[in-house]
């Protein structure tokens, strides 16, 4: 910056003011400011009839003399040009949050703006502590303040109390128009018309330089360290993640619709999928049944019900299982790009699979229907049976989530393992249907009871064996917490092995 | 009493961030390693000691790695607008997405006050099969606007990106430049407390660029910018303040003219020392600057 000529904009070009009404803003904070310099732009005498231009130029004006002051006070760069245009009539001083020199700061910015650049308001939004203020104003007698309040710490009736009506005004920032108007009064001036603030007759209208409402999220501080999770517990990584969840669950929500309807789009039969999927599945283990290849042994039911609960919870499980491990892996070039909670994937991807569960369950109850058999009473109680399964997939899904980004090879043995342990548990045949080291195999896989307890609870109302269904749903739920935890934890890590 | 000031922000007291700034680096590294699979054994046994609650061993180099950014500290303070300039491979793109939150530090630590915007490439996050008004709810979505934000910034948008009839369109349908000034109208809107741009200018004819530029200087009343390129005229013209890098390392941090004059002096010495070594001719000194 060249203190000695006049301010240039970003082109270089020294910026169109003279004979024009100027805000000047001598701020640290601008946010904070922006709302008030839309509410007063119609002020007669102040108009500010270029807005963008405007702002910018006393925002780098600003800047400049907060630097100049810091260092040298040489303030000849700014006072000059500044007495080159026409005199000054509004001046903002947004407070600094810096408490500890805010007062000094604001005082020196103060002074300035009266004694060099005979500025007669001084328009304060009032964020922070009062004593600012108040320093201000005992420090230049013949300043006015207007006290923009955007909390609701009262601050205006402390300045109020102390100063009166004639040195102060108080407006909020939420009828800009009404605000504005009051300011007029308070300065014995007129606005040539009332909607000023909000016209859009110019080149920067409000579109085109939105003001901005200050936003308590503005000021939180996210420090960034190394490895800073690991010294979370399980309860607190839990909350974290739980916490992200909810104040992004509208993402969750966009991305959910993104990638549940979108890949219909390009497909002729669109979302006629959903149904026409766990249909074809059916008939291809009726063709095989029919031909004598599988069999399922003595069953009560119809076999192609049978075997439709069974895959619909084993698809279900699969579902989850696949969509939860390319949570990373398919999500690398956004996760690259852009900082969000990296777990709304997950629970993304578990919406997307609870959905299509529910279409596929939908017919299944319709070829229930088909073979006039209705569904037990106690299946009011499958979203409990259910649970277990979806964690256990999840949980699964986490861990080869975090194995698949540096070791793409385990995953894929993995793949083929999966294959195999369809046939390990009962899901298109009878528990009791298998021998030898087999039955043993699938004995002890939890699956079998996780997969087993909501088809018994559809089709005979209870739950086979109720102990093994506990130990299997409770592993479930501890592999879930940890795997959840870990996932936390490990992927900042993990995302830069994307790379 | 100037230097009494500037001694009591500079001090910071126990405050992570001094209040007048809105992103301070302090002594942050990052490693990568130099092969792939060299990486994904390192990312393994982190991966590892973590399943078992000890940390990853991020301060110090392993077999095949490298600082990516090594050492590097300094502060924004709200609405500066800081350039990093430097060869490709100096780690700017890394130091950005460090600040970003994308990458973990290895070392040291980053304090980032309010919301912050990362551009690091254009369009970022849109699907083909939606439409550009679905894509636009969706990025603001992953830039962490809410939806009502959303809306009262739409026309905004749409006004910027100028998408007319494309707007119910698929996004597959669009241009390169059409994607481009999507991408770059919503994360401006999200009004973030800093932005960071990386080379993103870069792309985008003529009109769109000078387009950007006018929108970087408009909003340049209310966000801090972290801005990330090749060319000296892009920072020239919005940066007042500059960090050269080079291997991992901020060489020189100053005003904008100081430093990029050093940075030319500097390329026209590797440009003369190619010359004298190729005995090809030298560069026209003043290509430098305008490309």
């Amino acid at each position: 910056m060249d203190p000695a000529g006049p301010p240039r904009d970003g082109t270089g070009a020294p910026v169109a003011w003279a004979g024009e009404g100027l805000v000047l803003v001598l701020a640290p904070d601008l946010a904070t400011a922006a709302p008030v310099l839309g509410a007063l732009n119609g002020l007669e005498g102040a108009a500010i009839r270029r807005r963008a231009g405007s702002v910018q130029l006393a925002a780098r004006l600003g800047r400049e003399v907060e630097h100049n002051l810091l260092e040298n006070r040489e303030l000849a760069g700014g006072a000059s040009a500044l007495e080159e245009s026409e005199r000054v009539r509004l001046g903002i001083v947004a407070q600094s949050s810096a408490a500890r020199h805010a007062r000094t700061l604001a005082a020196d910015l103060i002074g300035f703006a009266t004694d060099v650049l005979d500025v007669d308001l001084i328009v304060e939004p009032v964020t922070g502590p009062s004593d600012v203020l108040i320093a201000a104003a005992q420090l230049v007698p013949a300043a006015r303040l207007v006290v923009v309040e955007v909390g609701d710490d009262g601050l205006g009736d402390v300045l109020l109390d102390r100063f009166g009506t004639e040195r102060v005004l108080a407006v909020t920032l939420e009828d800009a128009a009404a605000s504005a108007r009051a300011v007029a009064a308070f300065l014995g001036r007129s606005l040539p018309h009332d909607d000023a603030a909000v016209s859009a007759d110019d080149e920067a209208s409000p579109a085109a330089v939105p003001l901005r409402v200050p936003d308590p999220a503005d000021e939180h501080v996210v420090v960034y360290r190394p490895q800073d999770r690991l010294d979370l517990g399980y309860v607190a990584a839990w909350r974290s993640i739980l916490g992200s969840v909810r104040t992004h669950r509208d993402l969750a929500w966009q991305m959910f619709r993104r990638d549940f309807f979108a890949p219909y789009r390009s497909s002729y039969l669109g979302i006629s999928w959903l149904v026409i999927a766990p249909l074809l599945a059916m008939v291809q283990w009726m063709i095989v049944q029919r031909n004598g290849v599988l069999d399922p042994g003595e069953i009560s039911v119809p076999y192609p019900v049978f075997v439709l609960i069974g895959t619909t919870m084993w698809t279900m499980f699969m579902g989850v299982y696949t969509a939860t491990k390319i949570t990373l892996t398919s999500s690398g070039h956004l996760l690259l790009q852009i900082n969000f909670p990296r777990e709304i994937l997950v629970f993304k991807q578990l919406g997307q699979q609870m959905a299509t569960f529910l279409v596929s369950f939908g017919v299944t109850l319709a070829v229930l229907g088909v073979y006039a058999i209705a569904p037990a009473w106690q299946s009011i109680f499958l979203p409990f049976a259910l649970i277990p399964l979806i964690l256990m997939g999840t949980a699964c899904g986490l861990v080869v989530a975090m194995i698949a980004v540096v070791a793409v090879d385990l995953d894929r043995l993995l793949t083929t393992v999966w294959a195999l342990v369809l046939w390990l548990t009962p899901v298109v045949y009878q528990l009791g249907d298998t021998t030898g080291a087999l039955a043993t195999v699938v004995r002890w896989n939890p699956l079998t009871y996780l997969v087993l307890a909501p088809r018994d609870l559809i089709l005979f109302g209870e739950v086979s064996h109720p102990q093994r269904f506990a130990v299997a749903s409770a592993l479930a739920l501890l592999l879930f917490i940890g795997a959840g935890r870990l996932f936390h934890v490990s992927e900042p890590q993990l995302v830069e092995r994307l790379l | 009493m100037s230097g009494e000031l500037l001694d009591e922000l500079d001090s910071g007291g126990d405050e992570v961030l001094a209040p007048g700034d809105v992103v301070a680096v302090r002594g942050v590294s990052k490693k990568f390693s130099r092969t792939l699979r060299r990486s994904l054994a390192h990312g393994m046994v982190d991966l590892g000691r973590n399943a078992v609650g000890i940390s990853a061993q991020t301060g110090v180099l392993r077999t095949g790695e490298f600082w990516a950014v090594d050492d590097v500290s300094f502060t924004v303070r709200r609405m500066e607008r800081v350039g990093i300039i430097g060869v490709n491979g100096s780690g700017k793109t890394t130091l950005l997405r460090t600040i970003a939150g994308v990458f973990p530090p290895d070392r040291g630590e980053i304090a980032v006050r309010g919301r912050v915007t990362a551009l690091l490439s254009v369009g970022t996050g849109f699907h083909p099969h939606l439409t550009g008004r679905e894509n636009i709810f969706l990025n603001g979505a992953v830039l962490g606007m809410d939806r009502s934000r959303i809306e009262d910034r739409l026309p905004e948008i749409i006004d910027f990106a100028e998408l007319g009839d494309f707007l119910d369109s698929p996004v597959s349908m669009y241009s390169s430049g059409m994607r481009g000034r999507l991408g770059f109208a919503v994360s401006v809107a999200l009004d973030p407390q800093l932005l960071l741009l990386d080379e993103v200018l870069a792309v985008g004819d003529v009109a769109f660029k000078q387009r950007c530029f006018k929108r970087l200087e408009e909003i340049s009343g209310r966000t801090s910018l972290v801005l990330v390129a090749h060319l000296p005229t892009h920072v020239r013209r919005i940066c007042e303040r500059v960090l050269w890098m080079e291997h991992g390392r901020v060489i020189m941090d100053g005003p904008t003219d100081d430093v990029l004059d050093a940075y030319a002096e500097a390329m026209h010495r590797i440009d003369d020392q190619f010359a004298t070594r190729t005995g090809r001719e030298r560069s026209d000194r003043d290509d430098f600057d305008v490309i």
